[in-house]
């Protein structure tokens, strides 16, 4: 906890420059307009946050649905997009960008030391890419066609002739759309963090959230072009009556189980493993100690990604594939546990061997941990073939994976949320609301969730719009509804103590908490030029190490590293971050935005299998992107 | 640490002599070389999802092609291959061209690859008329993935051609560091679709191998 | 630091040590999926597939890489063992600390795998 005292005069009027060299305008334009890492990540939070809330919806539709039996709140037609559209809302929309979008785009620039990432436009034109697509995802709700299918949209349910209408198109062509954000998103976290780390900040230095945003861009790559195979197929199928997936012509429908699964299965560690990221930035601050080994952790979370790739089968035992086949699949299900345990181990070891602290962002983590526990632990089982194989399509894996999103990654964002918000807004939220909004988030959770594991082994299927009121099944049901409103509540509190403290909340300083990494040693919210002086960083610990922060100060009045001749930050060696380069930023530019609609045009166009206008629109992206790349970052 | 005295700012380098410059001094590849090779990942990570999903479809039928439908030729298709690949010679010129400061013998060498690309496309053009009129491609599985599959090289071929296209417009108004590093990437981008060509064509004609 | 541990430079043992092992499991992971697909598939009906014999022969060389990699590993981690803070001992050391927890858990997989192959009936659906 520090505080600054006025900078001499030379110090002042090197910032005043920064300060003119990196301001963006305010108002729409600026927005519109922008570029800066910070207000892309705020942009995405509330983005995010928005299609959280209609996910949150869905879910609760859903579940006063399924309050007692035979339900009429909802059609059935109606419970299949509203089932669908929170699956696909929730993973694709929500949860995802909020973790990389919201938290990796703001932090991960602080993070590291330098003052942007490595492709801003680039990050800008995620960011509407992802609005866009969002709002053509959504439009099928609009016209009353959401995709029905599940989020995973199996064939033959998915094709033309069982499912006729535009919803999957949406589907198909939306998440498409969506894939290009996310992809570009992972692209630039990873020559960011490859490139753009402070001098000084070798790999061994790097503090561990940004290994999971390292681990999780590296998932994309590599995952999502899978699921745009599975999506070309599906889609040409559809629209101009290709045979990929008709038996009766050849195809296979078990192949878009394949496709799917490969991309489908990493995602699901792509959901997860910012949250890990999170949770290892928390927990020292807050045990007041470093991570019990480190190297230990950094590795698990790459390994996850990438042992990730070899059990997506585990989705498909009851297909019928031969028992040899699942089998690799089963052997890698089953130990791709002994990462998350060391990751286990590591933050439960640090904060019992710490003196913790329990204020609101810790008691999200630790209810994170137990959370985590429990859904591993269903993993666990749900690994061995012949208990999937009773389970699988049942309450029991919509239990699992609920403690797993819910639970691991979404726990550990509220706790994100808390103890970063001091940081962007600059106000402290009530830490006694606080405390209330994780209890009952942690007993609505549970409520919500647990029963579900002994009702689907009770034999009660996934995705059923109703039950029957004579199997056993009703009391239970009645628990998880009151639950999922005891959880909306809970996060409801979370939502009323944030406006109230942005507007009411006590003044927070650089570093109310303790912080070990560097955003904490800027200003709050930070300046637009991020670091005054690049950082010289010694170990992961950035801001424990006194004697280097207290060089800044001294390195600000000389003139040393400030980088004030433009839109600068030093570009540095993969492994070891020796200096290499001076680079210049891009600043504001209308190009990401105005290509993200006209995409937005070419994606609707193909939906209305108008191709050759969609041809035409695409022409008019690839003259977007040659204006974009027209003017080149210069001195400024 | 160095202090900013000895570490070029390469934004700068407006001019050829002082792109080259930066080119040289430079110890690590540039952020556009990560991107575009990331960007090569996941490009081949879509090839390598549809060459499986080939050799997939052709484990689930007792006869591939299916009845009805002719074997692939197999001499034009890897004819037009060595034309492609041959491009990489004149784009790893070019690249190293601007890497020296050599603006004429970079747009010299990016047009004559360009010009070899559009005769590829050409002749490309030509068989896929000649495989369309013997079959369609909603007949069957076959049909389906052998035309998406050379479609998406051939779309990936039509991408870089018009990348190649605009390095030569830029070029004109002269060679700055942000034109050389993207003379680097569209070679590396390039080098990459023409790699991928042979699994992609080997795979097209394999039934008749 | 030794430069040269086992006569071999360190950069070689250390990259070797960290990315043998999981190498070793893609390959052994794709071919033997593959394998065993291809072999229960329609198109092999009439032609048998030595699943067996391919499955062991996979998962003997994935064993061997699997464990020169870990003995790289083991002499990479013990040659990083006093390198400091500074760089870029440091990081050398930091690497062969993960290599060293690697390679033994991809060991696993490969063992778990391999051995389950061998021990279950041939294309027999459970």
């Amino acid at each position: 906890m520090t505080t600054t005292t006025a900078p001499p005069r030379a110090a002042q009027r090197r910032l005043d420059r920064l300060e003119r060299i990196w301001e963006e305008p305010s108002g729409l334009v600026g927005w519109l307009t922008t570029v800066d890492h910070k207000r892309i990540g705020i942009l995405y939070f509330f983005t995010s946050l928005a299609f959280f809330v209609a996910g949150g919806i869905e879910a609760l539709l859903i579940r006063t649905q399924l309050l007692g039996p035979n339900g009429t709140v909802v059609s059935p037609e109606l419970y299949n997009q509203l089932m669908t559209m929170h699956g696909v809302t929730m993973i694709f929309l929500a949860v995802i960008p909020m973790q990389i979008g919201a938290f990796g785009n703001y932090l991960l620039p602080l993070m590291i030391g330098a003052r942007d990432m490595a492709f801003p436009r680039l990050n800008a034109f995620s960011y509407w890419v992802f609005l866009v697509s969002g709002i053509f995802i959504y439009t099928s709700m609009a016209v009353g066609a959401a995709p029905n299918a599940g989020w995973f949209d199996y064939v033959p349910l998915g094709s033309r002739q069982f499912s006729p209408g535009p919803g999957i198109d949406f589907y198909t062509l939306g998440l498409i759309f969506t894939g290009i954000s996310t992809t570009a998103s992972a692209i630039n976290f990873i020559v960011t963090i490859f490139k753009l780390r402070a001098p000084g900040m070798s790999l061994n230095r790097m503090p561990l959230f940004c290994y999971a945003i390292l681990a999780v861009s590296f998932a994309l790559v590599f995952a999502l072009p899978s699921l745009s195979t599975a999506l070309i197929f599906l889609e040409l199928d559809r629209a101009l009556g290709m045979h990929f997936f008709d038996v009766g012509f050849g195809g296979d429908p078990v192949m878009w189980q394949h496709l799917f699964w490969f991309f489908g299965h990493p995602e699901v560690y792509i959901i997860i493993l910012p949250a890990f990221g999170i949770a290892t930035a928390i927990i020292p601050t807050f045990a007041e100690r470093k991570m019990v080994a480190f190297a230990l952790v950094a590795l698990a979370e790459i390994l996850v990604a990438f042992i990730g790739f070899g059990v997506w089968a585990h989705h498909m035992f009851t297909v019928g594939l031969p028992t040899v086949s699942q089998t690799y699949f089963a052997a890698a299900s089953m130990m791709v546990v002994i990462p998350s345990a060391i990751q286990l181990f590591a933050w439960i070891t640090t904060i019992a061997t710490g003196k913790p602290r329990f204020e609101t962002p810790l008691l999200f983590i630790i209810g994170f941990i137990v959370l985590f526990m429990i859904g591993g632990l269903t993993g666990v089982m749900t690994a061995a073939i012949p208990f999937d194989q009773q389970a699988h399509d049942t309450y029991f894996i919509v239990a699992h994976f609920h403690y797993v999103i819910f639970g691991a990654a979404v726990f550990p964002v509220l706790g994100g949320i808390y103890y970063w918000f001091p940081k962007v807004t600059g106000r402290m939220y009530n830490e006694r609301v606080g405390k209330v909004s994780f209890w009952v988030t942690f007993a609505g959770m549970n409520l919500t969730f647990f029963p579900m594991h002994i009702v689907g082994l009770l034999g009660m299927p996934r995705r059923v719009y109703s039950y029957p009121g004579d199997v056993g099944w009703s009391t239970l049901n009645l628990i998880e509804t009151l639950g999922a409103y005891l959880l909306a509540a809970g996060l409801l509190t979370i939502v009323a103590n944030l406006l109230v403290s942005y507007r009411r909340g006590a003044r927070a300083g650089n570093d109310p908490f303790g912080g070990d990494t560097l955003e904490w040693s800027v200003s709050s919210p930070p300046p637009s030029y991020n670091f005054p002086v690049i950082p010289k960083v010694s170990s992961p610990y950035a801001m424990w190490d006194r004697k280097d922060r207290e060089d800044d100060e001294q390195r600000l009045a000389e003139g040393e590293l400030v980088l004030e001749e433009g839109h600068e930050t030093p570009s540095s060696t993969v492994l070891d971050a020796d200096w290499d380069e001076i680079l210049d930023m891009p600043s504001k530019s209308w190009a990401p935005v105005v290509l993200a609609v006209v995409l937005g045009l070419v994606f609707a166009m193909m939906l209305l299998q108008h191709y050759v206008t969609a041809l035409g629109f695409a022409a008019l992206a690839g003259l977007v992107l040659a204006a974009w790349n027209w003017k080149e970052p210069q001195v400024a | 640490m160095s202090d900013a005295s000895d570490v070029t700012r390469s934004m700068e380098a407006t001019g050829a002599v002082a792109a080259s410059y930066a080119a040289r001094r430079r110890r690590a590849r540039p952020s556009g070389w990560w991107g575009v090779s990331l960007l090569i990942c996941t490009e081949a990570a879509l090839f390598g999802t549809m060459i499986a999903s080939y050799f997939y479809l052709q484990a689930q039928v007792p006869e591939w092609p299916p009845p009805g439908v002719d074997k692939p030729i197999v001499t034009w298709p890897l004819v037009l291959t060595g034309v492609l690949l041959a491009t990489s010679v004149p784009l790893f010129l070019a690249a190293r061209a601007a890497k020296r400061g050599r603006t004429r013998a970079t747009w010299l060498m990016l047009a004559l690859a360009l010009l070899v690309q559009c005769a590829y496309i050409g002749g490309q053009a030509l068989l896929f008329v000649d495989d369309y009129n013997k079959s369609h491609p909603t007949e069957n599985a076959y049909t389906s993935i052998y035309f998406t599959l050379v479609g998406l090289h051939a779309a990936h071929v039509i991408v870089g051609m018009a990348l190649i296209a605009f390095l030569l417009v830029r070029l004109l108004s002269g060679l700055t560091n942000y034109r050389l590093v993207g003379v680097r990437v569209v070679a590396l981008y390039w080098y990459f679709v023409n790699l991928i060509a042979v699994p992609v064509v080997l795979t097209q004609v394999s039934p008749s191998l | 630091m030794r430069r040269r541990p086992l006569g071999l430079p360190l950069p070689l043992l250390l990259w070797f040590g960290l990315l043998g092992a999981p190498l070793a499991w893609t390959v052994q992971h794709i071919f033997g999926f593959g394998l065993t697909q291809a072999a229960c598939s329609l198109a092999s009906r009439g032609s048998s597939v030595p699943v067996d014999s391919l499955t062991l022969v996979a998962t003997i060389v994935a064993t061997v890489i699997g464990v020169l990699a870990g003995a790289a590993a083991i002499a990479a981690f013990v040659a990083t063992r006093d390198a400091g803070t500074e760089l870029p001992g440091a990081r050398l050391q930091f690497l062969a600390t993960v290599a060293v927890v690697v390679t033994p858990i991809f060991l696993c997989i490969v063992l778990m795998s391999g051995i389950s192959v061998l021990v279950l009936p041939e294309c027999h659906q459970s």
